[in-house]
């Protein structure tokens, strides 16, 4: 075939085939910008074949633009996918490399935590707080009247004797200070300055001047006070009742029996059915199916006279109940004095 | 109180099991705090007679009895007791018999003779603590009678944990009136009231000089009591059973009665004493040698017995050795009183003395039962020992007595305190069986309780025993209806537990640590607080109110440090507690320790130790939580706790708020510790009130960062250099960062370098180069003449 139109397109061809062949085998971005170059940059290959067209005949110069623009475009298309195998594979390459082991710790530090005593603490704090309860302190180093006289404990009482009382030393504002054997005196305190009706408890360390297996000379109580028109012993059983099921998450059994509080008549003591062994009979209820969690009981008539409450008007109750003793049932600690040993193989299991 | 169930039951038995019984108590107020048998013995123990005894013929000191145990044939053994001897009755162990210690009985050879049992003493059957030699059964008991129906062990102790209001439960007697009223039982007489023939005519004559002390003296002289006697096992038995051991037959009379009926007694031995029984307060010049040998002085506030020549007893609590029953004593004076409990009280809390009869008289014994309790003993002892009883001298000054007023109960109260609907009758129901007695109107009552109820004084207590009686869980459970009312914190109030979160996610590990400390610990970490000491501390190294949060942390990070924990961010808060004169404060604190390694191990990273910054940041982290960072100043502070150049002191206005730094490296050393310690403590009062929030114009323009080098003296803290440049700057600096501090080279000696970036920016609208430039030049002449720097 020798005619001029499939020379010149068979010429175009060869150099579209040929120039693909090349970018084919172009195994870099670099390489195959060449193969751009040497083709289609301005004195590229095909670009310079534009320039022979005056010397083709007439009639096949309007195709002729045309076929080397087509060729043009054959070549540019090839160019664009390979550039885009030899991106994804540089990529790919790049991510390769950057690869690591997902499975080696993150910067991180060992995280702090709250003694477990605190966390039980403001739990019952929240638990209450949800009741319309407000949060009152009081000094740790008391008075005599606060501790005890205001709270109907006057000095011969058998019940002074219980309460294993730390004195100071050093007489204080003309008195000899106690530390405070309950968070108890808070009420007094508390009443002292405020009118009826209020609803408050008081969370803090007390002290009591014993030291064994089951007591340690520090501990914690939160002490609960409720005073309005007509509060019923009734309705103390309903909150503590309450209060208890929805601390230890449980439709636990619960029972008030009388007991003995200079400040509280009548005073009760509250047993839950035991949670560790649902009441069967263990090491932690001394077989008994019950655990005494609580005392209570209604505002003694005398506490009301010391703080000026007309007791006729008002009536309340008051509770107290032991944070150590709670929080070890609630999370299973057997010793209450690891809580102050303050080892951090046992405060780290409360994070 | 120790209970026997059997004796108890001869007083009063209703229809219940042991279990039953011990539950219904518990739930009237009367804990019962375990039940035990009274004796575990097995059935192959039984009663036997020595028929025969000769001596072992391989071995001195045994012999070989014969024994009748009522079987046909007598058994052989071999017994190395020596009051075994013929004719005695004791008790038999038979083959196979298991004895309380653990012992199983087998037929065993002892030197060549065989031996089919043992004869027991008490202490090997658990009746006693120690004996001397076999039991001698001096009621010679039916042969072949079991062991455990001779000494009633089929029977279970109740023992009581009885509250201090409940003193009138001390007794048999006292616990059988409860259980009759709570189970509505019949209360039966199983002894009867007699009263002792008059014998002898001998008499003491009684002084009553303390009445207030002492209403109510009954006393009786017994001659020609055999104190050698032996008491019967029953009686032993019994006082086993309630815990106290036997002491000879005055001792175990007074006891017995004691256990009985709640009367504390006394036994005198006669020839000691002088002329009179005297109730008397101490003249505080006098001396007492008790009965368990210790010497006391009493006070005058201390009721004693005395004679003429001087004290004979503590009232009410313990007898003096001088006048104390002996194996010699022939006569005997018994005292049976009523002593006032709050007397009592006081001086066994004074004087620490407490016995079971101090315990009884401080809690109340019924003043009517002192003639009662003297004719029960005196009968007792007479069957026992012997003796002629003289005339009962009685001395009552019945003004002195307790008073007995009728007390009002409103039935609409009763019903408003409890919640309940308990009608009048049943309200009136409940105290006579009490044994109150209740007069007048239904719905508003008088009632007066018995001699021997010293907790009911008040309308509430009467109350109490209704709903004692009706059985707490009668009680309905209601949810209280109150008015609403917002229990929330001022929105500026920020809590104690944001604080702690604060610490915890900068992963500090709260602790809680006693607030008493050893006074060597806070000499030298509180040197400039006078300590509050504890009059009885616990121990000798928890003798003083903490003055600082540290000495806790510090001991706490000993016990980690020396169990392998030594990376450590420890924080506690708590209150501290300071003399200051004669006021005491008693702050809350929070306060914080670091020590070791900066952050956790890490494959990526690597490890630093703690500095002082690590700290500060901390502390700054707090005082952010509170929005007012600028109202808190930090400056250098000598303190001789913390290292000098390294401690810091944060005020807020003129208040000082805390301080942080390292410890002192003297101190470190002192305390043994191997690594460095930095340490904090902040009021917590000035970082609960934070700021509220209050908006102001923000600008939206484009902000002009520049960044200046100035290089000043090198003990010119870089806050001062930071308020320089902040008021030369103006309201257009926006921002304010320090990001070098450097020394060395090219810097002259003396002398650093800090380096700044500013952040400028107007809200109206974009600041001009040469708006910034100006400012800047006057912001760095301004350093200049403030603090002598040069631009670098």
């Amino acid at each position: 075939m020798t005619d001029p139109e499939s020379k010149i397109r068979q010429e175009l061809n060869d150099l579209v085939t040929q120039a693909k062949a090349e970018a084919s085998a172009a195994s870099e971005l670099s390489v195959l910008d060449d193969v751009r170059v040497r083709y289609l940059g301005k004195k590229g290959k095909l670009t310079l074949q534009l320039k022979r067209i005056g010397s083709l005949p007439a009639e096949l110069r309007p195709s002729f633009g045309k076929w080397v623009n087509l060729a043009k475009n054959q070549v540019q298309e090839q160019i664009a996918v390979c550039k885009d195998v030899l991106k994804q594979s540089s990529l790919n390459e790049k991510l390769a490399e950057e690869s690591i082991d997902v499975t080696l710790p993150g910067r991180r530090s060992a995280r702090g935590g709250l003694h477990p005593v605190t966390r039980t603490l403001q739990r019952l704090e929240d638990i209450f707080v949800s009741m319309g309860f407000t949060v009152a302190e009081g000094p740790e180093i008391e008075d005599d009247f606060h501790n005890f006289e205001a709270l109907n404990i006057p000095p011969s009482h058998p019940a002074r004797a219980m309460h294993d009382t730390f004195y100071l030393k050093d007489h204080y504002q003309k008195e000899k200070g106690v530390l405070r054997t309950h968070t108890s005196p808070v009420q007094v305190r508390f009443m002292e300055n405020h009118e009826p009706p209020f609803r408050i408890i008081a969370p803090g360390r007390v002290y009591r001047c014993d030291s064994d297996v089951t007591h340690t000379p520090m501990f914690h109580q939160i002490e609960g006070l409720f005073v309005d028109k007509n509060v019923s012993f009734a309705e103390l059983k309903g909150i503590l009742s309450e209060f208890l099921k929805v601390f230890f998450e449980k439709d636990l059994k619960v029972r008030f029996r009388p007991s003995f509080f200079p400040f509280t008549e009548p005073s009760a003591e509250v047993d839950i059915s035991c949670v560790m062994c649902g009441g069967e009979g263990c090491r932690v209820c001394s077989y008994t199916a019950w655990l005494e969690v609580l005392g209570c009981g209604m505002v003694h008539p005398a506490v009301f006279t010391h703080v000026d409450i007309d007791s006729e008007k008002y009536s309340g109750f008051a509770f107290g109940i032991g944070v150590e003793r709670l929080a070890m049932l609630r999370y299973g600690v057997n010793d209450l004095r690891l809580f102050f040993e303050n080892d951090l193989s046992f405060l780290g299991q409360f994070r | 109180m120790r209970i026997s169930e059997v004796w108890l039951r001869e007083w009063v038995s209703p229809k219940l099991s042991t279990d039953e019984l011990a539950n219904r108590l518990t739930m009237a107020g009367l804990e019962v705090g375990s039940i035990e048998p009274a004796g575990d013995l097995s059935h192959k123990l039984v009663v036997g007679r020595i028929e025969d005894i000769i001596a072992h013929p391989d071995a001195d000191r045994l012999r070989v009895c014969k024994v009748n145990v009522g079987r046909a044939r007598n058994l052989t053994i071999v017994c190395g007791a020596a009051n075994a001897r013929q004719g005695l009755y004791t008790i038999t162990a038979l083959l196979g018999a298991k004895l309380p210690g653990g012992m199983t009985i087998r037929k065993v050879s002892v030197r060549g003779v065989a031996s089919s049992g043992m004869l027991c003493s008490a202490s090997e059957l658990g009746l006693e603590e120690s004996s001397a030699g076999i039991m001698d059964l001096a009621d010679k008991p039916t042969l072949g009678t079991l062991a455990s129906s001779l000494f009633q062990l089929d029977d279970r102790i109740l023992d009581l944990e009885l509250t201090p209001n409940r003193g009138d439960c001390l007794s048999i007697r006292g616990v059988a009136r409860e259980v009759a009223a709570l189970t509505n039982s019949r209360l039966k007489k199983p002894i009867k009231f007699v009263e002792m023939q008059v014998q002898d005519r001998a008499k003491l004559p009684v002084k009553l000089t303390a009445s207030d002390g002492c209403p109510h003296y009954v006393g009786r002289i017994i001659r020609g009591v055999d104190v050698l006697a032996e008491t019967p096992l029953w009686i032993k038995e019994r006082l086993r059973r309630a815990g106290i051991r036997s002491l000879g037959p005055c001792v175990d009379v007074t006891n017995y009665v004691m256990i009985e009926l709640g009367q504390p007694m006394h036994a005198f031995d006669l020839e000691c004493l002088n002329g009179q029984v005297e109730v008397r307060y101490a003249s505080g010049r006098e001396k007492l040698i008790l009965l368990d040998g210790s010497t006391i002085k009493p006070e005058k506030t201390d009721l004693l017995i005395a004679d003429k020549s001087g004290p004979l007893a503590l009232a009410g609590i313990m007898g003096g050795t001088a006048s104390a029953v002996s194996d010699q004593t022939q006569d005997i004076f018994l005292e049976s009183a009523f002593f006032t409990p709050e007397i009592i009280a006081a001086t066994t809390r004074d004087r620490g003395v407490r016995t079971d009869s101090s315990h009884r008289f401080e809690r109340g014994v019924d003043f009517e039962l002192q003639r009662e309790a003297i004719e029960r003993a005196s009968f007792l002892l007479t069957e026992i020992a012997g003796g002629l009883c003289g005339s009962v001298v009685e001395k009552t000054v019945t003004a002195r007595l307790p008073k007995k007023e009728p007390i009002t109960l409103r039935n609409k109260r009763l019903n408003a305190v409890l919640g309940t609907k308990i009608n009048a009758r049943q309200m009136v129901a409940s105290l006579r069986r009490l044994a109150m007695q209740v007069k007048g109107k239904t719905d508003s009552i008088k009632v007066t309780s018995p001699t021997y109820r010293f907790d009911i004084n008040i309308e509430a207590d009467l109350i109490e025993e209704v709903a004692r009686v009706t059985g707490f869980e009668k009680i309905p459970e209601t949810v209280p209806v109150a008015r609403l009312q917002t229990s929330l914190e001022e929105e500026k109030t920020l809590p104690v537990s944001r604080l702690r979160s604060c610490l915890v996610d900068r992963d500090y590990q709260e602790v809680i640590t006693y607030s008493f400390i050893d006074r060597a610990m806070h000499e030298q970490l509180s040197p400039s607080s006078r300590a509050v000491e504890l009059e009885n501390p616990i121990a000798s190294d928890m003798s003083v109110m903490r003055a600082s949060l540290w000495p806790g942390l510090i001991k706490t990070m000993q016990y980690n440090v020396n169990r392998q924990m030594t990376d450590l961010k420890l924080f506690e808060s708590g209150r501290t507690f300071m003399a200051k004169g004669k006021t005491l404060l008693q702050h809350r604190y929070v306060a914080g320790l670091l020590t070791g390694s900066a952050d956790a191990q890490s494959w990526v990273d690597n490890r630093r130790e703690v500095d002082f910054f690590d700290l500060k940041g901390d502390v700054q982290a707090l005082i952010a939580l509170t929005g007012r960072d600028d109202d808190f100043i930090f400056s250098p502070l000598k303190h001789p706790v913390l290292q000098p150049g390294q401690s810091a002191l944060i005020k807020e206005g003129k208040k000082v708020t805390g301080i942080l730094g390292r410890l002192h490296p003297a101190i470190e050393s002192s305390l043994e510790l191997d690594q460095a310690v930095y340490l904090y403590e902040i009021r917590l009062d000035s970082l609960l009130h934070s700021r509220t929030p209050v908006f102001h114009e923000f600008s939206r323009f484009p902000a002009m960062q520049r960044d200046i080098a100035l290089v000043i003296a090198a003990k010119i803290p870089s806050s001062d250099v930071i308020r320089s440049i902040k008021y030369h700057a103006g309201d257009l600096l926006v921002k304010l960062e320090l990001f070098d501090q450097y020394q060395g080279e090219h810097i002259d000696f003396g002398k650093k370098s800090l380096a700044f970036t500013l952040t400028l920016q107007r809200t109206s609208r974009t600041l001009t180069d040469s708006e910034t430039e100006n400012l800047l030049k006057s912001v760095i002449r301004g350093v200049q003449s403030d603090l002598d720097a040069q631009l670098r």
